[in-house]
């Protein structure tokens, strides 16, 4: 029933979407050009948070892992190969959006180049004089499109179409001569400009966010967290939220050897980490099952499937990239609404004191559905409660999945990571 | 074929899964319990023993007059150890602060060596329960009187094997060598504490406190008794520090509410 109102009322919408088929395209070709790398670092990732990183989830509760010596050392490895892939997923978005949304008669291969590098400009650091590491990693994929995009409308202004025939080879580099210089110059105002904001910033005392515990703050900050992760701006990490209410829990519920009586029952960790994060960023989790299970679609559950056991660990770049979600709108309101309704039942939950909040700290690399069991001291109802947070989480994300799969098959559009045509079978 | 392979699969992850919860919540609890001890472990208690004939109330006045001086009110927990072993507990049970204050009374309080030792083995079976209950991992020591001599006693045979650390002791009025006036002639329990000294813990710091109301006695102790304390502490122990108090209040059962007394108390040990 709601589902097909939902269906009828955003189908519309999605297809006005689709039909801004260049900007479609490209954002699913450059996916399709790193997905590889982004399956290939978030692996090594993952076999990295298992078996070799100290203190970890898998060696302090399971006790796998936790090799010394020589072995110890090949977690160097993974963490290599996780850099040199993830770790630069940044510039590859940059080179795959302006290669991609340059038009085949001007040197696309050259707009690609000259992308990488507008975005490597753009992402050295004056403070420090190095390049961010943060910008060219990950959390630069949404700087990487906007450089890209704007690289390839230089190219198609300023560039020459490319000689079919030249009659040297200094041809085909002066014809885009003129866009490449200008690439790099506007990139080094930008750079300027942008390491001016960065230093002004850094002078706003960040601990204004830390200190608060009033439920509309971590709300806020939650939705906050949730865009930044959308847009890429950031991996999902749970670091931020240490804030000093969860010490003084933490203390209280030492000394009285209980939960109940914590001066603040509700915080960031005790909402969004426990319940928003319990089936990763987003709940996409509740997504992933959702699609093994009833999707139609044979791209769709191959990258599930890849998915999967990254997005228990937190790491959701292949689901992210691979269906891709980021960017595009299909499944913006499930991704905000599941984790949001999830703390709400959880606040409701934790205020009536059916459940004690999450205060205990957990290990590293901890699977997202049992941060909120180990960080209670192992309360089943907790554990329960998450797990029917997921269960709802299910039927946010089930009208939009159905949604998503009809436009993609009516319309006989690429799905997810082929360029086959889906058809009705 | 396929139906059951599909059965096989459900199953196994399913009982992976129940392994996985049960196992996270074994650590969990575990984890809880280690992270309590570890924050119990910064509580640092007043241990107090009173002399012969004294309930587990002796101390009371001198509590209220060192939480009259300060800011942090100090808990009093109070111990009664009856002679089979049983003990009651009075006070605050739920002790919170870094210093609390633990009295240690019991039924059996007459004097006399043989009932020392009795009282020394009924303190470590209070001190192993408190262990067990509060996680402490070092206290601070105070006898009274006989007390003192109980405290000693243990520290000789007890405090190592039972894994805790003393930092400070402190006697007052404790006659080491029972009611003797001459030092040259030891008890049987002087000789012996002498004999064992070498098992006292080396970072003990050892404070001694008497009375003096003359030259020869505080009213109930001789002097020469109390100053025999030497023998057993001084050389082996980190430091031993004689104090002497006259004036009013110095007699024997004055000492834990004299005021100078009470202020030494507060600077040892708060």
């Amino acid at each position: 029933m709601i589902t097909e109102k939902i269906i009828r009322t955003l189908e519309p919408f999605l297809l006005k979407w689709h039909e801004k088929i260049s900007f479609n395209n490209v954002i699913r070709k450059t996916a399709v050009l790193i997905f590889p790398f982004v399956l290939i670092g978030t692996l090594s990732q993952l076999v990295q948070l298992i078996f070799f990183t100290p203190n970890s989830f898998s060696i302090l509760v399971l006790h796998l892992g936790n090799f010394t010596g020589l072995i110890g050392n090949t977690g160097m490895l993974f963490k290599l190969l996780t850099e040199s892939t993830l770790g630069i997923l940044g510039i590859l978005t940059a080179y795959g959006t302006a290669k991609f949304a340059t038009e085949m008669h001007h040197d696309n291969q050259l707009a690609g180049l000259v992308g990488a590098i507008s975005f490597l400009i753009l992402s050295y650091r004056f403070s420090n004089r190095q390049f961010s590491i943060s910008w060219i990693g990950s959390t630069g994929i949404v700087v990487g499109v906007l450089v890209g995009f704007g690289v390839a409308s230089i190219f198609k202004i300023w560039s020459k179409p490319v000689p079919s025939k030249p009659i040297s080879f200094l041809n085909r580099v002066f014809a885009s001569f003129l866009s490449v210089n200008l690439s790099f110059l506007i990139a080094i105002i930008l750079t300027v400009l942008i390491n001016l904001i960065i230093i002004e910033t850094s002078k706003i005392n960040p601990n204004i966010i830390a200190t608060h515990s009033h439920i509309f703050w971590i709300f806020g900050i939650s939705i906050l967290r949730l865009l930044m992760t959308f847009l890429g701006l950031s991996d999902g990490g749970l670091s931020f939220l240490s804030t000093t209410s969860n010490s003084t829990n933490l203390n209280v519920a030492l000394i009285h050897h209980s939960l109940w009586s914590i001066p603040f029952p509700l915080t960031i960790k005790s909402l969004y980490i426990a319940y928003g994060n319990f089936g990763s960023t987003g709940m996409l989790l509740a997504l992933v099952i959702l699609i093994l299970r009833e999707s139609k679609l044979h791209d769709f559950k191959i990258v599930a499937r890849w998915s999967l056991l990254p997005i228990i660990f937190n790491l959701n770049m292949p689901l992210m990239i691979g269906l891709p979600i980021m960017f595009l709108p299909t499944f913006v309101i499930p991704y905000f609404l599941a984790p949001l309704v999830s703390m709400f039942i959880a606040a409701l939950a934790i205020t009536l004191h059916i459940i004690p909040a999450m205060v205990y700290p957990v290990p590293t690399g901890t699977p997202v559905f049992l941060q909120v069991f180990l960080g209670t001291g192992g309360n089943w109802l907790a554990l329960l409660l998450g797990i029917f947070n997921l269960g709802i989480s299910a039927l946010i994300y089930w009208p939009f999945l159905k949604l998503d799969e009809k436009v993609l098959m009516d319309n006989h559009l690429p799905s997810g990571l082929s360029d086959e045509k889906v058809s009705r079978s | 074929m396929k139906q059951v392979f599909k059965n096989l699969r459900w199953i196994i992850v399913s009982l992976f899964l129940i392994i996985l919860l049960l196992i996270s919540h074994n650590w969990a609890v575990k984890n809880k319990q280690e992270l309590e001890q570890q924050h119990f472990s910064k509580m640092d208690p007043v241990i107090m023993i009173p002399g012969s004939n004294a309930t587990q109330n002796r101390f009371d006045s001198l509590v209220m007059l060192l939480n009259k001086n300060s800011i942090h009110k100090h808990d009093l927990l109070k111990l009664t150890v009856q002679t089979n072993n049983k003990i009651t507990y009075t006070g605050s049970t739920n002790l919170t602060g870094k210093h609390p204050v633990i009295v240690i009374a019991f039924t059996n309080n007459k004097d006399g060596y043989s009932n020392i030792k009795k009282q020394a083995e009924w303190l470590r079976v209070a001190l192993e329960q408190l262990i067990i209950r509060y996680h402490f991992n070092h206290f601070d020591a105070l006898g009274h009187s006989n007390g003192g001599l109980i405290y000693t006693y243990f520290l000789e045979h007890d405090a190592t094997r039972l894994g805790v650390r003393v930092q400070k002791f402190m006697t007052m009025g404790s006659p080491f060598n029972l009611n003797k006036q001459s030092i040259t002639d030891q008890t049987q329990m002087l000789a012996d504490f002498i004999k064992y000294r070498e098992n006292l813990p080396k970072q003990l710091e050892v404070t001694s406190v008497t009375g003096a109301q003359n030259y020869s006695t505080d009213g109930l102790v001789p002097v020469n008794s109390a100053a025999a304390e030497k023998y057993v502490f001084q050389e082996v122990v980190k430091n031993y520090t004689v104090v002497t108090v006259t004036g009013s209040n110095a007699e024997h059962s004055d000492l834990p509410q004299n005021p100078q007394v009470v202020n030494l108390v507060q600077k040892t040990f708060f």
